[in-house]
């Protein structure tokens, strides 16, 4: 078990990470069907 | 995006349907922690990928899935607001009028992380024949499927669908049945708070003027999206993060479903635009 400031800490961080990789990356499946059609 | 408009043709769409694999990275991890992480396989059913493919025209009309919606609302897009909205009621909606139709073929944990390994060491090494553009967004999107396995062990519901299918229960029962967590919340938030700062740091926010036919457009699309992942029991980022390494054979038919939807949504789209322009809304 983890305490529960860190789990919150935890999560913020990673999901921080995700949203600005995705972000950064244009992660998104209706570009990639796009760009495959190309 | 100058890194995605450099990349490879088909290397963005591959490298999204495979980063699930990192998920199952975890396994052995959740294992050590004695954390039994769990996972539903759901049958073979035609309303899988009829619902893919209702959630592909939705995202066609929106111009972004259940993550890139969330991308544009943090460069100051306004009108995704009301995708989210509309998938909140389609959602509600079509579980009001249809109820869940599937069936569950398998329920436990995933144990056979060996095959995981294997696939993601064959997706790595093919992945570094890749031009350094497109091995640099490879690895990228890989390293959010390895970033979703860590975030299953902390909020296994943690995706952006999840939180839609919780809020349209809630809704569905009255508050008879519980919400989102609160840890839904702020993976929420923090989902947002990074995409803000990447759209900050790179100079691509940009607050929008709301038009009200955009803001019907959107809507439609999210409610369009919210019948699609109903249907579908997920959006994209379910079934691609979760649905797809458990081999989950209703994944795969709503993921098939998605790209075809999404494809015949591309293909209507110009002479929709054109109409539009015609009509003076654009």
């Amino acid at each position: 078990m983890i305490e529960p400031w860190l789990k919150l800490a935890l999560l913020l961080s990673v999901a921080g990470v995700i949203g600005y990789i995705a972000q950064r990356t244009g992660l998104c499946l209706i570009r990639g069907v796009i760009m495959s059609c190309r | 995006m100058v890194l995605l408009c450099r990349a490879g043709k088909p290397t963005l769409l591959l490298a999204l349907l495979s980063c699930g694999v990192g998920v199952w990275l975890f396994i052995p991890v959740a294992a050590l922690a004695g954390i039994n992480i769990p996972y539903t396989r759901y049958d073979w059913h035609i309303v899988f990928a009829l619902g893919g493919l209702i959630f592909g025209l939705g995202t066609s009309a929106n111009g972004g899935c259940s993550i890139s919606t969330l991308s544009r609302l943090a460069r100051g897009d306004w009108h995704m607001m009301a995708t989210m909205f509309g998938w909140v009621v389609g959602w509600y909606v079509w579980i009001l009028w249809a109820g869940p139709v599937a069936h569950v073929i398998e329920q436990g944990a995933v144990s056979n992380a060996t095959i995981v390994f294997a696939v993601w060491f064959v997706i790595v090494f093919w992945s570094i024949k890749h031009p350094p553009e497109s091995r640099r967004l490879w690895f990228a999107i890989m390293a959010v499927g390895l970033l979703a396995g860590a975030m299953f062990l902390l909020e296994p519901h943690w995706a952006p669908s999840y939180l839609v299918q919780h809020l349209a229960g809630t809704a569905l029962q009255g508050g008879i049945v519980m919400g989102p967590r609160e840890t839904q919340y702020w993976v929420f938030l923090g989902l947002l708070a990074g995409m803000l700062i990447a759209a900050l740091v790179t100079r691509r926010f940009v607050c929008q003027r709301i038009h009200i036919h955009k803001l019907v457009l959107h809507l439609t699309a999210g409610i369009a999206m919210g019948v699609g992942a109903c249907m579908a029991m997920g959006g994209n980022d379910t079934h691609v993060l979760f649905g797809l390494p458990a081999a989950s054979p209703a994944a795969l038919l709503a993921v098939v479903g998605m790209l075809v939807g999404s494809y015949l949504g591309l293909v209507i789209r110009q002479p929709l635009l054109r109409l539009g322009s015609h009509l003076g809304l654009n």
